[in-house]
């Protein structure tokens, strides 16, 4: 019988050692060498599953000029690889678990969650999965299907266009790909793109782990053995450059198959690690108020006016105002956030404001990262930026210091300039 | 920090017992005012779900149902100012949380999800406005907007016309007949005595179940107020609900659709109850063999088991695409079932099931909503993860067989079920209004969850 074993006791059995480990600071995560690489762990008492976030170095910032789609597409093909007849993701299936993958400007991340006894037959297949770089041409076509797919749904859908054309102006080479590629792009890539970009970047010093939930031996013996199977090697972290947003007040247009307008500001922001950070939340707190202020419950994002978007996990990180012209007249949103922010530049917000702000800042990063993966994430996040892996950890204390300056001073720096993205209906005519 | 590997089993065995507010106790227990509470805590990401039930018909309690009602008085509760302090919504806004309103045939819940260390001022908020309602003429108008707008978005959603279509074929009377939804038109008929009527009877201390999830201690529930003098004791009770053979019905929408539904096993059945939330899982989840066939076909595909008091009720709805294809999948792998599935494959299927109903339910708000669910239904002790792997949910899906599934799929399924078949009237509307989806880019956490979409419900 199955379950009996599935929800066993999770504590780690191993015997104390003669010299105590130095205590981490409560939800902080471990750094553990394993070895072939590094897991960042966090405990969670009362967890019924196991949640790992696999990081690799191999995100569009790595592809190569004309090869957009090449990281989706080598993560896909990884994840649709046959062992014994049946593909990756199946095969975690039936083991009692999950996998599926991100792709970031910086990284891609597999995010793999199972039941704390499967723990080891869901790693063995998955190290399976990665020794094997040459991917057949049939599971690359396998993977195209899947993530043309996605592109196709990412383009109907105005936030991600919004998004990527923001990330296109601001970032620099491969960082300012489409995550997904393009219909196009996705279809001229060959299984020998495929497999010479997993060669050259699905490297042991290019990966590392983070994991939330359960965390026991199995844990650790599972992570070693997936970090193990990647080839020896590593890279340089790609350099990230971006460039200047300009005062030209320059808009860049695209038409999709909508029915009404759909505006992204995009501006230029901290990442996760940077000292602005914390500031930059207030200031998202603020915004999210005063553009949401009519709101009964908690609209989600398809019900909102306004959304922001903080992609923090890049770094240099982006801060993104979508106003949806479903909701809102884009005109009327447009004026609404340049009062805001040029009232943010011009006159010092007053300490009882300051408070106030805080207080939600604090809250909504509370409840910034719910899931395992969301909180693994974290972590991978701020070990991706170079930061220390509990910076998640300390952000609300940060928060907690921010003063009116810093609010003005964060204002000046980051909500001066914005690049304004427009996203109109298609003209029939055209 | 880095640890070498010989200290990392020590390193890991004290980061579990770091933070531990697993190692509180659950508690159980009556409300000052009535009612009870439900307290599990958990550690995690560092925050409190706060959850109140209602055992209430959406539709109201009188002789004509009033769609909506249900979902329209909380929602002016929350958005009226009380005699002291600020509008709910407003206050749970700005101590950075997330407020729900969900509208159930025979249940309302309004959900908090805060920061841990705001939960008791959190509980105060949200037991002084529902305990003791409060609706004023700005709250209402503020309400009426807002469920309008909830509706008319819904109303974008083909599934939920389908839903909509499959309960009233089902049902002859009772609250699963009537959407959970007015239509965005009639919310401003209903009348502001009905709406307040509706907040007095059904939000009663004795008439509801508090939850608390995340990292909480049990003492939180002292910060629940007392409620109102006066208010009626005691909860309701379930409303009885009556099914009818169904006739088929056809319809028209905006793409080609159809929808099934089927009455199952009350609640009390904890066991056949199971077997259906494993046949959901089976055939519905993601990479399953049918959601694959509709995958490929370009259809929205959706199936679950909904454990309702009595009759539960498994409902299928699928929309775009060649939905013929997935329905004629869909029926291959209904009768396919009639069969026990072989033994390995079964297997497979039970472990996967176990992980998905998991992994729906990690996070305290989860957790706190299922508690919530199963206790407005009368089986607390049945809610999945209740007593791990002892509990009655999970020993019910250790205990189950294929011989016993298919038993069961036959014995509910051959019955006359309901059947919506809808054709498309116009070619797609290129041009047509499309709110924006969520993002879902690397670094945007999902919003809050909804609170349908749980395997086991």
């Amino acid at each position: 019988m199955i379950v009996p074993v599935l929800l066993a006791a999770i504590v780690a059995l191993a015997p104390a050692p003669s010299t105590p480990a130095p205590a981490p600071a409560a939800g902080a995560p471990v750094s553990l060498d394993l070895g072939p690489g590094t897991l960042y762990a966090t405990s969670d008492a009362g967890a019924q599953l196991t949640g790992i976030t696999l990081v690799v170095s191999a995100g569009t910032s790595r592809e190569p000029a004309r090869k957009n789609g090449l990281a989706a597409l080598a993560a896909q093909s990884l994840l649709l690889s046959r062992i014994d007849g049946v593909s990756l993701t199946d095969r975690v299936t039936a083991d009692g678990g999950s996998i599926d993958v991100v792709v970031g400007p910086s990284a891609v991340r597999f995010t793999i969650e199972a039941l704390p006894a499967q723990m080891g037959a869901v790693s063995a297949d998955i190290a399976r999965a990665f020794a094997n770089p040459a991917i057949p041409v049939d599971t690359v076509d396998a993977a195209r299907a899947v993530v043309s797919t996605e592109v196709g749904q990412a383009e109907q859908n105005p936030t991600t266009v919004g998004l990527d054309m923001v990330r296109g102006a601001y970032y620099e080479g491969g960082a300012a790909h489409p995550l997904l590629g393009t219909a196009e792009s996705i279809a001229e890539l060959t299984s020998a793109d495929v497999s010479a970009f997993i060669a050259a970047h699905y490297l042991r010093g290019n990966a590392f782990a983070s994991a939330t939930g359960v965390i026991d031996a199995g844990t650790s013996a599972g992570v070693r053995a997936v970090l193990t199977a990647f080839p020896a090697g590593s890279e340089a972290p790609p350099a990230i450059a971006v460039r200047a947003i300009g005062t030209d007040g320059k808009r860049i247009v695209t038409h999709r198959d909508i029915g009404v307008p759909f505006v992204m500001l995009g501006f230029a922001a901290p990442a996760l690690g940077d000292a602005d950070f914390a500031p930059m939340l207030v200031l998202r707190a603020i915004l999210g108020d005063i553009t949401n202020r009519a709101d009964v419950t908690t609209a989600s994002p398809i019900e909102r006016g306004f959304d922001i978007v903080y992609t923090y996990d890049v770094k240099p990180a982006t801060f993104d105002i979508a106003i949806n012209g479903a909701l809102l007249d884009p005109s009327a949103g447009l004026t609404i956030v340049q009062a805001i922010a040029h009232n943010a530049l011009t006159k010092p917000f007053t300490d009882d404001v300051v408070k106030r702000y805080k207080d939600t800042a604090r809250g909504q990063w509370a409840l910034e990262a719910l899931t395992l993966d969301d909180r693994a994430w974290q972590v991978g996040a701020a070990v991706t930026e170079g930061a220390d892996p509990a910076t998640a950890e300390t952000v609300i204390a940060a928060i907690d210091r921010v003063t009116p300056a810093d609010l003005q001073r964060v204002a000046k720096r980051y909500l001066q300039h914005s690049i304004v993205a427009l996203v109109l209906p298609r003209d029939e005519r055209q | 920090m880095v640890l070498g590997a010989a200290l990392a089993s020590a390193a890991l065995t004290l980061s579990s017992a770091l933070g531990s507010f697993a190692d509180a106790p659950p508690l159980d227990g009556t409300l000052a005012g009535g009612g009870t509470y439900i307290v599990r805590p958990i550690s995690g990401a560092p925050v409190a779900a706060i959850s109140l039930w209602y055992r209430a018909s959406s539709s109201g309690f009188g002789p004509t149902p009033v769609p909506g009602l249900g979902r329209l008085a909380a929602t002016a509760v929350a958005a009226s100012q009380p005699i002291t302090g600020t509008p709910l919504g407003t206050f749970v806004s700005r101590l950075g949380g997330r407020m729900s309103i969900s509208a159930y045939p025979e249940s309302i819940a309004i959900s908090l999800l805060v920061p841990a260390d705001r939960a008791a001022v959190a509980i105060q908020a949200l037991t002084r406005s529902y305990f003791a309602p409060v609706l004023t003429d700005g709250g209402l108008t503020n309400a009426r907007r807002a469920v309008a707008e909830e509706s008319a978005i819904r109303a974008l959603s083909p599934d939920s016309a389908i839903s909509d279509d499959l309960y009233a074929s089902l049902f002859a009377s009772g609250p699963a007949e009537v959407p959970p939804f007015p239509a965005p038109a009639a919310v401003g008929a209903i009348a502001a005595d009905t709406v307040r009527a509706y907040a007095e009877r059904a939000f009663r201390p004795a008439n509801a179940v508090l939850v608390l999830s995340g990292e909480v201690d049990p003492t939180l529930v002292r910060s629940a107020l007392t409620g109102r003098e006066g208010a009626l004791p005691g909860a309701e009770s379930p409303l009885p609900e009556h099914t009818v053979v169904p006739a088929p019905v056809s319809t028209t929408g905006t793409e080609n659709g159809f929808g099934l539904a089927w009455a199952g096993p009350p609640i009390a059945d904890e066991t056949a109850a199971t077997a259906f939330d494993f046949i959901a899982d089976y055939l519905f989840a993601e990479g399953g063999a049918v959601q694959r066939t509709a995958e490929a076909a370009g259809t929205s595909l959706d199936g679950t088991f909904v454990t309702y008091h009595n009759p539960g009720v498994f409902i299928v709805t699928a929309s775009g695409g060649n939905a013929a294809a997935a329905r004629a999948a869909l029926t291959t792998a209904l009768v396919a079932l009639r069969k026990p599935l072989p033994p390995a494959a079964f297997e497979r299927a039970r472990r996967a099931f176990v992980y998905r109903l998991l992994s729906h339910s990690e996070t305290a708000d989860l957790i706190a909503d299922d508690y919530g669910w199963y206790a407005v239904e009368g089986a607390s002790a049945y809610t999945p993860g209740e007593g791990g792997a002892e509990g009655r949910y999970l020993r019910a899906v250790a205990a189950l067989t294929p011989a016993y599934v298919a038993t069961t799929v036959a014995a509910y399924l051959d019955r006359p079920g309901a059947s919506v078949t809808v054709a498309a009237a116009a070619p797609p509307a290129a041009t047509a209004p499309r709110p924006s989806a969520s993002p879902s880019p690397a670094s945007v956490p999902s919003p809050a969850p909804s609170p349908k979409g749980t395997p086991a419900r």
